[in-house]
């Protein structure tokens, strides 16, 4: 009896798994359907990882993959978006209008196991989905497999603190509507140039170090030459945070020790509760920047304007702490500065009062 | 021994519920694909029909869905299977299928592979070699132990997984937090989310060899849940079963996280679950293991795909779900017990 009925049991599976893998074998072996109809209506786009895509010629709907990508096309064109990848922060939405909030979140593309629901992207049907960051050895493999498996056009576009420009205009090139992304392209070069001349100009001895204090207790910070301390060093401040071992983010722990060794001169602090701790409390009173009043609080809506995400917020970030550190250098109104920022970027008018409030003025 | 006829009817019942769960998943996804327009699609691959449906519906369904379904099948009848057999040759029902460190070694892999960007497929060919050196490892530590063999294996496995352990929390700790971190951990709380079909060919067939000596085994797993020495006096040699269990379940273990990630509680809940449908004995137990298993893992992978526009990763669904059943299971067993 028991062995009649095992037989059987091995049929049963045996079935199941061959009438699985014959299913996929059928699916694979099968040709890519026609999409001749469509030829004529597509151009072919030169991606920053130099790959050909063919994309529609009318782009009206864009997929973020990441929240990197869908903070530089909020920026350069918000009414394309076809969803967002993540929810915006409460931080962001004191600023970002409301009509952006509710937008279908498609989850995050990094190459595998990520959050990213493919069928929800499929069903919003965007033009095309774009990748923005910083190139991995990867991307073209990362790319050309998520574009097969979706059967949609997907493009990477690099930007870097120094590459944001060009960012711009190649989004402009992509949607084919140069006159919306072209100004930002141009400011950010010239914010970029102006940096680098400052803090070509600068002196050794005239450089400030700057402490930039992270986390609950000010004591976790971007190490020097962290990819996310990039604005101190291109402003020509000095990273105080000379460390060892180079954690990446926020990840490097530092004791209450090694600041005062460092003694920054300028101390910038990330959240409220941190700046008012390191005016307040006795351990750091000890230290040079919290003497001559050089602590500020970073402005962090919508974004940081230091590194968190790493993206155009930053080009504000140059212009804050240069006006911080070197203000005759710089030359900026920073309030003026942030008005326009706010509204060629965010799309959102912010008068002076609120301007002062966000610099914690 | 429950009546024989009883059993029968249960694992037609079971077969059944993978059959509906299998061709189920299909219908559910948030693109949605009418029940007609999915069969006609389906059937287009292997007779002349006229199309009437979008390139879209066709790229979910080959590209997406059924790579995924296939996947979640395998994964979850393989994760069960192994835990059914970790359970018996360890005598021990706390047992999963990472006690010999295969996951953690697996998730090491994969985590030094998304460091080093090197690519879809190596991450998942370092994963698995990663999980099978583990388990090796762990193998030879556990030979030198003379007194007690499985107490050995089960010491060296946790001393292993949790050397790799470490690792992962240090590449995550200099990892790039932009890219590289999120990728290490969403990778690590385990998803169908991505799978394609490169890597159904790519995980399937040591899955299925895995589990191939574990199914023809399962006699010899009955013996040994009583012991080495009641193993000897029957003539069964506890030490070979037991190297060839271990080394088809690292198979499974090992190929199952190289492309989904950590998936919980499956291998653990799952062989329990069949204990209580058809009753302790392998030789249908195991079987029972491997349906429920595929049927539970394709149902909460709909979830994952289901309850939001973004995924949700199936590993914490199955812990979600996974670890109350067992607290039940606990509860009522004890109960019946006294």
């Amino acid at each position: 009896m028991d062995t009649r009925n095992n037989t059987k049991l091995k049929k049963l599976l045996a079935v199941t798994l061959i009438l699985a893998l014959a299913i996929s074998v059928a699916a694979c072996g099968a040709a890519k359907p026609s999409k001749d109809e469509t030829a004529p209506n597509t151009r072919i786009f030169v991606d920053s990882a130099g790959r050909e895509v063919e994309i529609p010629a009318k782009i009206d709907a864009i997929a973020p993959s990441g929240p990197l990508a869908q903070i530089v096309l909020y920026t350069a064109c918000p009414d394309r978006l076809a969803g967002i990848a993540v929810a915006f922060s409460d931080q962001a939405k004191a600023l970002i209008d409301e009509k952006y909030w509710g937008m279908t979140q498609f989850g995050q593309f990094y190459g595998k196991n990520a959050s990213l629901n493919m069928e929800a992207l499929i069903a919003a049907a965007p033009d095309v989905i774009v990748d923005i960051g910083e190139a991995k050895d990867t991307v073209v493999q990362d790319m050309d497999g998520l574009q097969e498996q979706l059967n949609m056009p997907v493009v990477f576009i690099e930007a870097t603190l120094d590459s944001m420009d060009e960012a711009y205009e190649k989004i402009g090139e992509l949607i084919g509507d140069t006159g919306e992304a072209d100004p930002l392209a141009q400011y950010c070069r010239e914010v970029s140039e102006k940096a680098a001349k400052v803090s070509a100009s600068l002196a050794e001895e005239d450089r400030l170090s700057v402490y930039e204090a992270l986390g609950d207790a000010g004591l976790n910070t971007n190490a020097r030459g962290s990819f996310h301390a990039e604005v101190i060093e291109t402003v020509g401040g000095v990273n105080a945070a000379d460390l060892e071992v180079v954690s990446s983010g926020a990840g490097s722990e530092v004791s209450m020790e090694q600041v005062i060794g460092w003694n920054p001169d300028v101390i910038i602090a990330e959240s409220e509760e941190v700046y008012q701790m390191i005016l307040s409390d006795k351990a750091w009173s000890v230290l040079d920047a919290v003497k001559t009043g050089r602590v500020y609080k970073i402005p962090t809506s919508p974004y940081s304007a230091m590194a968190n995400p790493p993206s155009v917020n930053r080009i504000f970030g140059i212009l804050w702490l240069g006006d911080i550190l070197y203000p005759d250098q710089y030359g900026v109104d920073i309030s003026a500065e942030m008005q326009k920022f706010y509204k060629m970027f965010y799309h959102v008018e912010i008068d002076e009062a609120k301007a002062a409030e966000l610099l914690s003025r | 021994m429950r009546d024989p006829k009883h059993i029968k009817i249960r694992m037609s019942g079971l077969a059944a519920l993978l059959a509906v769960c299998f061709f189920g998943s299909f219908l559910l996804g948030k693109y949605a694909i009418d029940p007609w327009t999915l069969l006609k699609i389906l059937l287009s691959r292997v007779m002349e029909i006229p199309v009437d449906w979008t390139v879209q519906d066709e790229t979910v369904l080959f590209n997406v869905r059924l790579p995924r379904v296939i996947m979640g099948a395998v994964i979850g009848g393989g994760l069960a299977c192994a835990g059914a057999a970790y359970q018996g040759i360890f005598q021990n029902p706390m047992v999963s299928p990472d006690i010999l460190g295969a996951s953690n070694g697996a998730a090491f892999g994969a985590a030094l592979g998304l460091f080093f960007t090197v690519g879809y497929k190596a991450v998942s060919v370092s994963a698995f070699l990663f999980g099978i050196m583990a388990v090796v490892i762990v193998l030879t530590i556990s030979r030198r132990v003379k007194f007690n063999v499985t107490l050995g294996l089960i010491l060296a496995g946790i001393m292993v997984g949790s050397i790799f352990n470490a690792g992962v929390s240090y590449l995550k700790l200099v990892a790039d937090p932009t890219d590289t971190l999120p990728a290490i951990t969403y990778w690590l709380m385990g998803s169908l989310a991505s799978i394609r079909t490169q890597d159904v060919f790519f995980a399937c067939p040591p899955i299925i060899i895995g589990i191939l000596p574990i199914l023809l085994l399962r006699w010899r797993l009955n013996v040994l849940t009583m012991g080495d020495e009641e193993a000897r006096t029957m003539g069964i040699n506890a030490r070979v079963v037991r190297t060839v269990v271990i080394g088809g379940a690292t198979l499974i273990t090992a190929a199952a996280v190289s492309v989904s990630g950590l998936i919980g509680w499956v291998g653990l809940v799952i062989p329990h679950f069949a204990r209580m449908i058809v009753g302790d004995d392998y030789r249908v137990m195991l079987p029972a293991s491997i349906l429920l298993g595929s049927s539970f893992l394709l149902v909460v992978d709909n979830f994952a795909r289901m309850l939001a526009t973004r995924e949700i990763p199936i590993g914490i669904l199955t812990a979600f779900i996974g670890a109350p059943f067992f607290l039940y299971l606990i509860l009522t067993e004890g109960g019946r017990q006294r």
